[in-house]
């Protein structure tokens, strides 16, 4: 697959990879890929454990060589060079303090191995320090801090010397939620002051999609789609994607027919109106995802929109899960099948076994050739 | 009911350290204790007589041959550790790092000298290094000057205790290499260590507890040698230790023997508090929580 990625000056861009390719044994966990991240951006790579984003990180930092390809930071080849030499800043899942070390002498790790004068060392520990709010904890040993402390004194570490780009290795994902959601906003917040770039790897997508400018989906050793977050969102450009990002209900099964571009799908005993994947004929097998919230709910009988940009179906809500900010309501239609509808409005104004409408405009979904088997 | 269970779990806590405590009293406590009591009696024509003196430990202190012995044996210990820790720590590291799932069966194999009793196996080095052994036979085949430097010397001693020893070192560095995380190293590298720097910041101070209980095991034994020096050593390499085990054999002097003993728990003890000392828990890594 090559990609077509948005224009960016050469110049510009902080990382380059070009046909990065890396095997283990007769997997191959990285295949062929091309990359430019470019100076102030957030990017994340997002995708399924397993799917190579941690090893295409490794690859960039120089732990792991690739098989094939090459790596640029700022223009500089940097392929062959070992880790200690492409000034470059991670941050692990499990944090990796050296725990015989106290949170001072952590931090200033880099710049010791740099050779940094100690009155430099001093200025820069003190930026840091503050930076990410660390004051006090300095004389401290790892273990006597909790998991946010860690993590925080773990980006001190990674962004002390002034690195080219920062990458993070899943580093919220051993934090509680309450934690990770402050840390998602703190981490976000220090990247812009920074103004580096920020390499982010996770299998989260509320955190990729919370945090990022552009996101990366990869799927073994792929990149499915790279664009804007928002692009990554509401127009997914595979069924991968479709069905990794977001909450939707997937409906599959045989094209009976097509009018204008509009596609009938035969599901569950219903027909639901669908937009065309390009190269689908009639009779073929489709798959359609639709967002949850992109669905609305109306009380049976009310009027709906009338056209053929909308499909209209009828059913029975079976259960509500109430989640504060918004209600996710169970329905059940056709010959059985439950849908999942997530509603922002918390007045509840369905409860269990009510009668409902399910409405929306099929091009808030969107539809794939489903593939065989 | 928190009481009676409190009870229970300390009557089963004792239960399960009684034997082990007691074995301890039994066979090593009392031992010890009958030592130093002993040292300060006599002995008559194989006879102990209990009457209290401290004449063992001024005959020790001031016949200079004791002091040359304890001095000979001790310099030997030290010579034989360090030279155990510069070779038993790249293979503990290999085996570690790159043993995978053959970890447990190399670490085996360094046991494999243990099948045989180290009469034989001290022997087999004599075969090896003696005027008549492998080496100097080959050598003087080809009418070469044989090594004399292996041929009953402190050297020889020392080879064989490196040989004896080296697997207790090995193993006590490679249970230490179990538990640390060799992802640490990846971070130093990331942080601008190259890897020998690496290894002085991270892994030497982290592994340096798993280090000290090896040299300890090694100095220990190697300090009390006597077998060893018996057989490698020759004429002049006569140890504290073997000096030590002919006055419970040939010269019957339980007594001035217990005091030899003593003077040997005490010289081990005082390096084994000194290695102690170099500890420092909250550097080692050692958190005292479950890793």
């Amino acid at each position: 697959m090559i990609l077509r990625l948005q224009s960016s000056d050469m110049s510009e861009s902080v990382l380059r990879i070009e046909g990065v390719t890396k095997r283990f044994g007769s997997v191959t966990a990285v295949d062929a890929l091309s990359l430019e991240i470019a100076q102030r951006e957030f990017f994340a790579l997002l995708g399924p454990s397993g799917s190579g984003k941690t090893t295409l990180l490794r690859i960039v930092a120089g732990l792991e060589a690739p098989d094939a390809g090459s790596v640029f930071i700022n223009g500089t080849d940097v392929t062959e060079l070992p880790p200690y030499s492409r000034n470059i800043g991670m941050v692990f899942q499990n944090f990796l303090l050296f725990p015989h070390k106290r949170v001072g002498e952590n931090i200033v790790f880099p710049l010791r191995m740099h050779n940094v004068a100690q009155a430099k060392q001093k200025e820069r520990l003190g930026w840091v320090v503050e930076l990410l709010h660390l004051e006090g904890l300095e004389d401290r040993y790892p273990h006597q801090l909790s998991g946010g402390q860690q993590q925080r004194v773990a980006l001190a570490r990674g962004l002390i010397s002034n690195p080219a780009l920062l990458l993070l290795d899943e580093p919220l994902a051993n934090l509680d939620r309450e934690l990770r959601k402050e840390m998602e906003v703190e981490v976000r917040r220090y990247q812009l002051e920074l103004g580096i770039p920020f390499i982010y790897v996770t299998h989260n997508q509320e955190e990729a999609l919370t945090m990022s400018d552009r996101i990366a989906v990869m799927n073994s050793g792929r990149f499915e789609q790279v664009a804007e977050k928002h692009e990554v969102y509401t127009h997914p450009n595979s069924r991968f994607v479709a069905g990794f990002v977001g909450h939707s209900n997937r409906m599959r099964g045989a094209l009976e027919s097509i009018a204008d571009g509009v596609g009938s799908l035969a599901w569950n005993g219903m027909s639901i109106r669908v937009p065309v994947p390009p190269g689908a004929g009639a009779g073929q097998s489709v798959e359609y995802f639709i967002k949850c919230e992109k669905m609305q709910l109306a009380g049976a009988g009310t009027a709906a929109p009338e056209g053929a940009f909308y499909n209209v179906i009828e059913g029975v809500v079976r259960d509500v899960i109430f989640k504060g900010a918004a209600a996710d309501y169970l329905v059940t239609v056709g010959n059985g099948v439950e849908l999942s509808v997530s509603d922002a409005g918390t007045d509840l104004s369905f409860a269990a076994s009510d009668p409902v409408r399910l409405v929306w405009s099929i091009e808030a979904g969107s539809c794939y050739l489903a593939e065989d088997g | 009911m928190t009481g009676k269970r409190r009870l229970k779990e300390h009557t089963r806590f004792l239960l399960m350290a009684l034997p082990g405590a007691l074995f301890i009293f039994v066979f090593l406590l009392l031992p010890i204790l009958s030592i130093i009591v002993f040292s300060f009696w006599r002995t008559e024509v194989y006879e102990l007589y209990a009457d209290w003196n401290l004449d063992n430990y001024r005959v020790l202190l001031t016949e200079p041959t004791y002091m040359i012995f304890l001095w000979r044996s001790f310099t030997t210990a030290v010579v034989v550790a360090f030279t155990c820790l510069v070779f038993g720590w790249p293979i503990a590291y290999f085996i570690a790092r790159y043993g995978g799932r053959y970890r447990l069966l190399m670490i085996l194999a360094l046991a494999a000298p243990f099948f045989t009793g180290i009469i034989l196996r001290v022997s087999a080095l004599q075969g090896i290094m003696g005027p008549v052994g492998a080496f100097n036979m080959v050598l003087m085949t080809f009418g070469m000057q044989p090594i004399e430097i292996i041929m009953f010397s402190r050297v020889a001693t020392g080879i064989g205790l490196v040989y004896l020893y080296m697997p207790f070192m090995v193993t006590a560095i490679y249970l230490s290499l179990l538990n640390f995380d060799f992802e640490l190293l990846e971070v130093a590298k990331i942080n601008g260590a190259r890897p020998w720097r690496a290894f002085i910041e991270i892994t030497w101070p982290l592994n340096w507890m798993g280090t000290a209980i090896g040299l300890i095991l090694v100095f220990v034994p190697s300090m009390a040698a006597s077998v060893t020096p018996i057989f490698l050593g020759g004429p002049n390499g006569a140890s504290f230790g073997s000096v030590l085990g002919k006055q419970f054999g040939e010269t019957g002097t339980w007594a001035f023997g217990s005091a030899m003993g003593v003077i040997l728990f005490a010289v081990s003890s005082l390096v084994i508090y000194l290695v102690w000392l170099s500890v420092d828990l909250q550097r080692s890594g050692f958190t005292g929580k479950e890793a």
